[in-house]
C-alpha cells in the first residue's frame, strides 16, 4: 500500500511527538539530569519541521530580550492560563532554544495557546515555526559578547521576526528595538522604568549621538526617535493609557521596576492575543512569584542561626546593576560569578557594572571566577571576603544569623539553588512555575 | 591625577572602563590623589587628563568615535607631549592609520603606524603573551574578540609575543608601543588581569613602585595557571 507524504509526514510528527513524551517519562522516571531540552531534540531529530507542524492551531506570544524574557513568560502563563476558563496553555521556563520549545510542545497535550521565551539569536526562525500572533520585544543590551554577536547585529536580526509575526509590543524606551521594528504590521509601544542606556548612545540608524532625557530620546542626527507611546508604567506601578488616561495599578509580589514593565508587556501581550483590554489582568499580577528560584525567600534551618536568605538572577551588567537597586539594607551580600559557556568566557563586563554605590559595605565574593570577581569589588572600595565555593560562602553570610542576600549569574544561581538543600534551604514563598516536561 | 576615559558612550562595550578604575585605584595606593573623568562624544576631550584611557566598541560606534576624535583633535597633543594612552581593541585600530568598520575602510588617527583589515575569522578567547618590554612579570593575559588584523609597520614594537590566541591577527604579535602609547587586544580588564602593566602605567605618570594587591597578583596567577603555564 503506498502511503501519501501527507500520511507520511503525519506518521512522522506522531513519531516523534510519542518518542519526546517517551524520553520525558523516562528522564523523569530515572532522575537523570533536568529533562527539559533533550525530549526536544529527539523530537527534532524525528521530524525536523517538528516545532512547526505542532504549533498549528495554538495561539502563540513569543517573548523575547536580553533580560526578563523567563518572569515575562511566567506572567503571560499565568494571564493567559487565567484568562482562558479553562483551555491549557503551554509554555517554556527557561529552556529558550528551539529544543526547549519542542519540548514544551510535545508535553503540549491539546492546549490552544502558548507563551514561549526564545534567544535572541534564534527569534526570526523560531517566529518563522511557530507562526506567534504577538512578539514581545523587552529590551537589548550587551550580554554574552564571546558567544552572541555584537549588540546592534543581533537587534537587526530579531527585528526580521517583523516578517512573520505581525503584532509587537516593544519597549519604546530602547533604541535598538524602535530602529529594527520596521517589519511589524502592528507596533504596541509600551513604557517603564528604565535605567541602562549605555548600548544605544549612537543611533543604530545613522550613528548619530541619542539624546535622553527623562521621559523620551531622540536622535540628533536623523529622524529616529521614541514613538508614540500606547502604555506606560511608572515606578509606583500606575499605567496610564493610549490617551493617558490612568488604566489602575500594578503590584507585584516580584520586586524591581523592571519587573513592572514586564508585567506590562505581559499584560499588554495577554489582552492582545485575547482581545481583552490589559487592565484586565492587573490584579492576577500580584499573585505571581518568582520562577526557578529567582527572587525567592529562604530560611536555612541546618544553620546554627536560620539566618532567612533571598536569592537573585542577572547575567549581564543591566541585570546586575538593576538588582543591585533592591539590596535591603543590613543583609549580607554573597555575589556569585561563574564564566562557563551558558554564562559567556569572559568577565570583563563585570567591570560594566556599578560596583562603586557597594563601596564600604562587606560583601562575599563565590563562584568559579570569585577572585575576578573580588578584585573587582576591592577596587570598588568594598571590604571584600573571596569564598570560591558557593554554599560555603553563603554559609558564612549567614553565620551571625544575618539575612543573606545572594546574587549570581546565570550557572552560579543554578548551582546554588541545586545544592541549598544541604543547608536546609525551605522556601518561604511560594512558587508557581508554569508545567511543561 | 585625573585619568580620562574617553568617548564611554561609544568605546565601552568590553569593560575596559575598568582600566580606567584599576589605574586611578593603584594611584590611590601609591598616594598620588586620583580621579576618573569619563569624557563623552559629543563634548571636547578634555585637555587636563594626566592619562587617556580608551576601550573597545561595536562598528558603528567605532567609526563615529574616530570621526569625532579625529574633528576633536586632541589626543594627537596627549602623544606629543608624551603623556600615556592605553587604547585596547577598537580604539587601538582607531588610532591607527586605517581600519574598517561595517565592511568600509575608515580613516584613523595615524598616531600609531599600523593598519587594520577585515580578517578571516573572528578571534574570541583567551590569550597569553609574553610581554617584550620588561614588566616583572612572565606573562601578559587577557581576552580577545575581534575580527581586525592589524599589520604593525617596519619597526613598530609589538606590546607582547603571542603564546596563545591570535592577538594582532598577524605576526604572532597582540600590541603595539609607540611612544607613550600602549595598544593591544587584551579586554579582561587588560590592566585588571595584569599587574605588571599597572606598574608600566605608574611608572609612565612619574610615580613608582609594585603597587597590586594580594586579590590582584592571585587574579593574575588564576589566568595564567588556566592557560596551563
Amino acid at each position: 500500500m503506498e502511503v501519501s507524504r501527507v500520511q507520511a509526514n503525519s506518521i512522522r510528527l506522531r513519531a516523534a511527538d510519542v518518542s519526546a513524551r517517551l524520553v520525558a517519562r523516562a528522564i523523569r522516571v530515572s532522575g537523570f539530569g533536568q529533562g527539559e531540552t533533550f525530549p526536544g531534540r529527539v523530537a527534532l531529530a524525528v521530524a525536523p519541521d517538528f516545532v512547526y507542524r505542532r504549533a498549528e492551531g495554538i495561539d502563540t506570544v513569543l517573548v523575547t530580550g536580553t533580560n526578563g524574557k523567563t518572569t515575562t513568560t511566567a506572567f503571560l502563563f499565568d494571564l493567559l492560563s487565567s484568562a482562558d476558563g479553562g483551555d491549557s496553555v503551554v509554555a517554556n521556563r527557561g529552556s529558550n532554544l528551539p529544543g526547549g520549545v519542542a519540548a514544551a510542545l510535545a508535553a503540549a497535550g491539546d492546549a490552544t495557546s502558548a507563551c514561549f521565551e526564545v534567544d535572541e539569536a534564534y527569534v526570526p526562525q523560531l517566529a518563522s515555526e511557530l507562526r506567534a500572533k504577538v512578539m514581545v520585544w523587552l529590551n537589548m543590551s550587551r550580554d554574552q559578547l564571546d558567544r552572541s554577536m555584537e549588540v546592534r547585529k543581533l537587534s537587526r536580526r530579531v527585528g526580521e521576526a517583523g516578517r512573520h509575526v505581525s503584532v509587537l509590543v516593544g519597549n519604546a524606551g530602547d533604541p535598538l528595538i524602535v530602529a529594527n521594528s520596521g517589519e511589524f504590521t502592528e507596533r504596541i509601544w509600551i513604557v517603564g522604568p528604565s535605567s541602562w542606556r549605555m548600548d544605544a548612545n549612537a543611533c543604530p540608524v545613522c550613528g548619530g549621538s541619542v539624546e535622553f532625557t527623562e521621559r523620551t530620546w531622540r536622535c540628533l542626527g536623523c529622524s529616529l526617535c521614541q514613538p508614540e507611546v500606547s502604555y506606560a508604567v511608572d515606578r509606583a506601578g500606575r499605567v496610564t493609557g493610549p490617551g493617558g488616561e490612568r488604566l489602575g495599578r500594578i503590584r507585584l509580589e516580584v520586586p524591581g521596576d523592571f519587573n513592572l514593565f514586564n508585567a506590562l508587556a505581559a499584560s499588554v501581550a495577554a489582552g492582545r492575543l485575547r482581545g481583552l483590554r490589559p487592565e484586565r489582568f492587573f490584579r492576577e499580577l500580584s499573585r505571581i512569584e518568582g520562577v526557578g528560584g529567582r527572587y525567592t525567600e529562604w530560611i536555612l534551618s541546618k544553620l546554627p542561626r536560620q539566618p532567612g536568605l533571598t536569592t537573585f538572577l542577572a547575567k549581564n551588567p543591566a541585570g546586575w546593576e538593576g538588582i543591585l537597586d533592591l539590596l535591603p539594607a543590613g543583609s549580607r551580600l554573597v555575589l556569585g560569578l561563574n564564566a562557563r559557556v551558558a554564562d559567556g568566557r569572559d568577565t570583563s563586563w563585570i567591570w560594566d557594572a556599578d560596583f562603586e554605590r557597594l563601596s564600604r559595605i562587606e560583601v562575599i565574593a563565590t563562584g568559579d571566577r570569585a577572585v575576578d570577581m573580588a578584585f573587582r569589588l576591592e577596587v570598588a572600595g568594598c571590604r571584600v571576603a573571596c569564598v570560591p565555593d558557593q554554599l560555603q560562602a553563603v554559609a558564612v553570610a549567614g553565620a551571625g544569623g544575618a539575612a543573606v542576600v545572594y546574587l549570581g549569574n546565570y550557572t552560579a544561581f543554578f548551582s546554588l539553588i541545586g545544592s541549598l538543600g544541604e543547608l536546609g534551604a525551605l522556601r518561604t514563598r511560594r512558587v508557581r512555575e508554569p508545567v511543561t516536561t | 591625577m585625573k585619568i580620562i576615559y574617553v568617548y564611554p558612550d561609544l568605546l565601552s562595550t568590553y569593560g575596559d572602563r575598568g582600566n580606567a578604575l584599576v589605574l586611578a585605584w593603584a594611584l590611590r595606593r601609591v598616594g598620588v590623589e586620583a580621579e576618573v573623568v569619563e569624557s563623552p562624544s559629543d563634548r571636547p576631550v578634555p585637555r587636563d587628563g594626566d592619562a587617556y584611557v580608551l576601550g573597545g566598541g561595536e562598528d558603528g560606534p567605532q567609526a563615529l568615535a574616530a570621526e569625532r576624535l579625529r574633528a576633536d583633535g586632541y589626543l594627537a597633543e596627549v602623544a606629543a607631549s608624551s603623556r600615556p594612552i592605553l587604547a585596547i581593541c577598537a580604539a587601538f585600530q582607531i588610532l591607527g592609520t586605517s581600519f574598517y568598520a561595517d565592511g568600509i575602510e575608515r580613516r584613523g588617527l595615524g598616531l600609531l603606524p599600523v593598519t587594520t583589515a577585515p580578517g578571516a575569522n573572528r578571534l574570541v578567547g583567551e590569550v597569553v603573551s609574553a610581554p617584550i618590554i620588561p614588566l616583572g612579570r612572565g606573562y601578559l593575559t587577557g581576552f580577545e574578540n575581534h575580527s581586525g588584523v592589524t599589520t604593525l609597520d617596519r619597526g613598530v614594537e609589538p606590546l607582547g609575543r603571542v603564546i596563545s590566541g591570535g592577538g594582532n591577527g598577524v605576526g604572532g604579535v597582540d600590541g603595539a608601543v609607540v611612544g607613550s602609547i600602549v595598544a593591544s587586544y587584551l579586554h579582561g580588564p587588560m590592566l585588571a588581569r595584569n599587574p605588571g602593566m599597572v606598574d608600566l602605567m605608574i611608572a609612565k605618570l612619574g610615580a613608582e613602585g609594585s603597587v597590586s594587591s594580594a586579590l590582584q597578583e592571585q587574579l593574575y596567577q588564576n589566568r595564567i595557571t588556566v592557560a596551563g603555564r
